[in-house]
């Protein structure tokens, strides 16, 4: 593998896929709750060893990187979420910015607009007077190309549960997107069912709840129920590399993609992952997952 | 596997169909040969036409030769062989078992059947097995199903990854300390089986997380000796909290954040300012001995190797390309 030097992004022309642990590393979910590694993480893998390691499944030029380091130097490394979707065949990747406390000025929506100018063009506004706990953005391999981001999510919490709504800013406006609920499983397993279980777009006739909470996945940290526009999903949080494993070979993620986390598996214990999986009811009355995404930080 | 003759150490699977049994006698190791059927459905299921006949004849060669000292049969159930699983028992008992465990599927195959159709069968064989003097057991049920006989459940945690097993009460139940669930393979094929199982309300606690103690370990590696009392760290964006149990139900969290100038602080180190909170069962001048000696710790530690900031030591952008 080539680099294997940490957050090396100046040598032209190279990209280095596994990136090693330091000392100083911190570790979070996707909401960027801090959890202990599962082993001791010395001699191992970065969470973010599965971005670089999906560009260059999707033979994104390494040159389009570029805005990928200009978010971790304005951010801080460990501080960005990253998602990897598939969504009809292709990947794409979405940052996400948590800051719930403002602790840090430069994890703004305005900030991170204003920092990254020159690097990344965020074309919405979004005022950091809106109680927002979380801002992300989504980056194709076009977008990273034209280093251009046209829309921003906005995430507005919840109170006394965590969780929240989501709100789709564009240059032109601002529209409602998707609401999300965390739950613990082990607790809340019966709140997760009865949401599950009443679907707009889910026909519960057709569909077994096994279809939907996925044995493999339950035993994890936390499950996140969301309702979108067009479809249901569900996030479970903190799996292991083996339940990441079977997930991205039960749908059917790009083999070399499933063979990079594979042959680093080893490498990789002391993580833990997050996943999401939308899902409706197709034409056809059978189960549809339109999208699927997993998560690491960068 | 557990073993029933206290001088049975341990079991070994045995293929009726190899010539020989290799090695010496071992009187501490027993054999388990599977067994579907009497004669004409073992060898129908097992798709070897004389597969019991040399199954018998094997074990009879081996008794005869001193190198069985026990035998317990297992019973892979499907759904060709749960009208037979009592007969099987006496099956069982012909071949000298001392024990017989029925295990349910834990691929998906052709044969897998829902536990409405299993557990009937199940519960007479186990009830067939008591009446003959024979140890029943069962692997891949929920203990929750298996009534009275829930003790009969060769109980093991799941340690696969992914899980092999799951339940959707497994944290609510009291029995999932040895009961893993239903198989993951069994619930994609008839579902969680949700409104069958019958959960015992969990009133005692769930054993604690083992955590690795090398997680973070040059963040210990600061409090020096104190070090081997932590029990947890947290890092945070903004703060490295480690949890020390100082014995006999006292204990604090210690808290480093990035180092200031003006910020509160009981000591500073190069790296960060250093406080306690939430002191438990101690206070007074051994509080303040306890925190001095600690903090003195990382403070001789701390050779500026770690710290919170997360944009410290990422190198800088490439020039942008011509043009750009």
């Amino acid at each position: 593998m080539p680099g294997d030097s940490p957050d090396a992004p100046a040598e032209a022309g190279t990209r280095a896929l596994r990136i090693p642990t330091g000392p100083c590393d911190r570790f979070f979910d996707y909401c960027l709750q801090p959890y202990a590694p599962r082993c001791d993480p010395r001699g191992k893998l970065r969470g973010e060893s599965l971005l670089w390691s999906s560009l260059a499944v999707m033979g994104v030029p390494v040159a389009d990187d570029r805005p990928l380091h200009a978010v971790r130097r304005v951010a801080g490394r460990d501080m960005t979420v990253f998602g990897i979707k598939q969504q009809g065949g292709a990947l794409s990747w979405e940052l996400y910015f948590y800051d719930p406390d403002r602790e840090d000025p430069r994890v703004t929506a305005a900030s991170l607009r204003r920092e990254l100018a020159g690097e990344l063009e965020i074309v919405p506004e979004v005022a950091d007077t809106i109680g927002y706990f979380m801002v992300s953005f989504e980056l194709d391999a076009a977008a990273l190309a034209r280093r251009r981001v046209e829309e921003v999510d906005v995430y507005l919490p919840l109170h006394g549960h965590q969780g929240g709504f989501s709100y789709k800013f564009t240059a032109a406006g601002r529209e409602f997107r998707n609401t999300y609920r965390f739950h613990d499983p082990r607790a809340e397993i019966e709140a997760i069912v009865h949401q599950l279980e009443r679907s707009v777009f889910v026909d519960m006739t057709r569909t077994d709840l096994a279809e939907l909470l996925l044995p493999e996945l339950l035993g994890c940290a936390k499950i996140c129920v969301a309702r979108k526009r067009f479809a249901d999903a569900i996030y479970y949080s903190g799996i292991t590399v083996g339940q990441l494993l079977w997930f991205l070979r039960r749908f059917a993620y790009p083999a070399a993609i499933v063979d990079f986390i594979t042959d680093n598996r080893g490498d990789l214990e002391h993580l833990r992952f997050d996943v999401g999986i939308d899902h409706r009811t197709g034409d056809d009355g059978r189960l549809e997952v339109p999208k699927t995404s997993y998560y690491s930080t960068l | 596997m557990s073993s029933l003759d206290p001088s049975i150490a341990a079991w070994r699977h045995l293929d009726p169909d190899a010539s020989t049994v290799s090695g010496a006698p071992d009187p501490t190791v027993g054999l388990v040969v599977e067994v579907y059927g009497d004669a004409r459905l073992h060898d129908q299921l097992v798709g070897r036409p004389g597969a019991f006949a040399r199954l018998e004849a094997t074990l009879k060669r081996l008794r005869a030769a001193e190198r069985l000292p026990a035998l317990a049969c297992e019973v892979p159930l499907s759904a060709d062989n749960l009208d037979a699983l009592s007969r099987i028992v006496d099956v069982a008992q012909g071949l000298g078992a001392q024990r017989c465990t029925f295990a349910a599927a834990t691929v998906d195959a052709p044969g897998m059947a829902p536990v409405e159709s299993v557990l009937p069968a199940v519960l007479a064989a186990l009830e067939r097995c008591r009446e003959v003097g024979i140890v029943g057991l069962v692997r891949g049920l929920p203990a929750c199903l298996l009534a009275e006989h829930a003790d009969s459940l060769e109980g093991a945690r799941d340690a696969s990854d992914p899980p092999a097993f799951a339940c959707l009460f497994a944290s609510r139940c009291e029995l999932g300390d040895h009961c893993a669930g239903l198989p993951t393979a069994y619930i994609h094929r008839f579902g969680w089986e949700a409104r069958r199982l019958r959960p015992t309300l969990r009133a005692s606690p769930w054993p604690l997380r083992a955590r690795s103690s090398e997680a973070f370990a040059a963040w210990r590696a600061l409090l020096g000796r104190a070090a081997s009392r932590v029990t947890g760290v947290v890092l945070d964006r903004c703060a490295a909290r480690f949890s020390v149990d100082l014995g006999r139900g006292r204990s604090l969290v210690l808290e480093l954040t990035p180092r200031t100038e003006e910020a509160p602080a009981l000591a500073r180190s190069r790296s960060f300012d250093i406080r306690y909170t939430q002191a438990k069962g101690v206070g007074g001048p051994e509080l303040a001995r306890i925190v001095r000696a600690i903090a003195a710790a990382i403070v001789a530690r701390d050779d500026g190797s770690l710290d919170l900031d997360p944009r410290r030591g990422l190198p800088p952008l490439p020039p942008l390309p011509p043009g750009e």
